[in-house]
């Protein structure tokens, strides 16, 4: 079973040798919520604060993902092995799975012929 | 709290980078933003415009292709944006993009699988936090209000504003209220009315003072409806009326109760541009405040 994401933070932090404070100190994320962290009541942080912890601790992302029940995305994790294209779109209504995955296919295309030019 | 307000680290987090892309572009206090210069400092390599396609590839375009407005690859650092929307609408694209490029942790979430749940679940939060990194780079953060808290509290300020960032209308009101010091709001509706009279409410947005004491303005309208045919239980149905054959917004004073049940005076402007309705309320005394506006007709 997956190490909580608590135990993974704790364990880095005590790893560097580091107070709560200190981590306040360089992330800014408050050390009463970090304790609250560690202490697994909040068990979701926002992405962009395990980001940030990920960057200071010098972890994997997608594990801190994994820890905090948020699968980082990797085939494994999913089951499914679609190939897989960090694309964010802004369309007018939302697309079916099948309508993204051709725009994908075409964004590609797309991409190649205008990168070999 | 909205359901669309980031927490505080979040916004934080995001303003700093953006702080940083601006500075790095050398683009800090030009406006409209040098939207492009942000995103090459951001690594971007490619800009496609995806209305003028290689004639070999034209013909295989998807059929839903004109229903992208844009894309950012992250992996590839390639913009997609269509060349033909209109000109604020394609400026916000460009800034959503660079907030996406921004945004590092966004390039792992977006490699979820479209499928699965997880994805689904952390769309909506990826793209609020695009739209809110797209708006500081546009607005280019406090710089916005520093500008328009010189001027007095109202409608006018920044719909005469909108031109100098390069901004819809629409994104300039969203913004000056979403980030105002003081209690306003705002009501985005749609044009055509149900049955019943009232017109849908798309949004409300409301300053995080208005939100503190008063709670979401939508909650604080009779029966929780905007009314634009005028009833008994119609409080803003002459000025959205009014507002159809007035650029200059028309305006009357309402009572909004506050939290604890008072009944605080509010005036309520609304303007209309021809697909939608807007209303904003800002409280009576403040809007004493600052230079008088006026739109040119």
């Amino acid at each position: 079973m997956a190490e909580a994401l608590g135990d993974v933070l704790k364990r880095a932090r005590a790893s560097l040798g580091l107070s709560l404070r200190d981590v306040e100190r360089a992330t800014g994320i408050r050390n009463a919520h970090l304790s609250q962290i560690e202490n697994h009541t909040i068990t979701k942080p926002e992405m962009a604060m395990l980001w940030e912890l990920a960057a200071f601790y010098g972890l994997d992302y997608a594990e801190l993902l994994t820890a905090a029940g948020l699968p980082g995305g990797t085939d494994e994790t999913s089951g499914r092995q679609r190939r897989r294209m960090s694309v964010a779109m802004r369309a007018m209504g939302e697309l079916t799975p099948a309508q993204q995955d051709e725009v994908l296919r075409y964004m590609a295309e797309l991409r190649a012929r205008v990168r070999g030019a | 709290m909205h359901d669309n307000r980031l927490p505080a680290f979040t916004r934080a987090k995001i303003a700093r980078l953006a702080e940083d892309a601006l500075r790095r572009s050398q683009t800090v206090g030009v406006f409209p933003t040098p939207i492009t210069a942000v995103q090459r400092s951001l690594g971007i390599q490619d800009r496609i415009d995806m209305r003028n396609l290689p004639e070999a590839l034209e013909v295989k375009k998807p059929r839903i292709w004109s229903r992208i407005l844009g894309a950012y690859w992250h992996d590839e650092r390639i913009v997609f944006i269509d060349q033909e929307q209109a000109e604020q609408r394609q400026f916000w694209t460009d800034a959503h993009a660079a907030s996406h490029a921004m945004c590092g942790w966004h390039a792992h979430i977006l490699r979820l699988d479209n499928e699965d749940t997880l994805f689904k679940r952390l769309q909506p939060g990826v793209e609020t936090e695009a739209n809110y990194g797209a708006g500081y780079l546009i607005f280019q953060g406090g710089r916005f209000h520093r500008e328009a808290l010189k001027d007095q509290i109202s409608m006018r300020t920044p719909l005469a504003l909108c031109s100098k960032y390069g901004a819809s209308r629409h994104a300039t009101l969203h913004y000056y209220v979403e980030h105002h010091p003081y209690a306003v709001a705002l009501l985005i509706a749609g044009r055509y009315p149900y049955a019943d009279g009232s017109i849908p409410i798309w949004n409300s947005v409301e300053s995080a003072e208005f939100e503190r004491r008063f709670g979401r303005l939508k909650d604080r309208l009779p029966g929780g409806k905007l009314r634009i045919v005028e009833t008994n239980n119609a409080p803003l149905a002459d000025i959205l009326r009014a507002s159809h054959d007035s650029i200059d917004p028309p305006s009357k004073l309402i009572h909004i109760p506050d939290s604890g049940g008072a009944q605080r005076r509010f005036v309520a402007e609304a303007f209309f541009n021809q697909w939608t309705h807007f209303v904003l309320v800002a409280e009576e005394k403040s809007t004493r405040l600052g230079r008088r506006v006026r739109l040119a007709s």
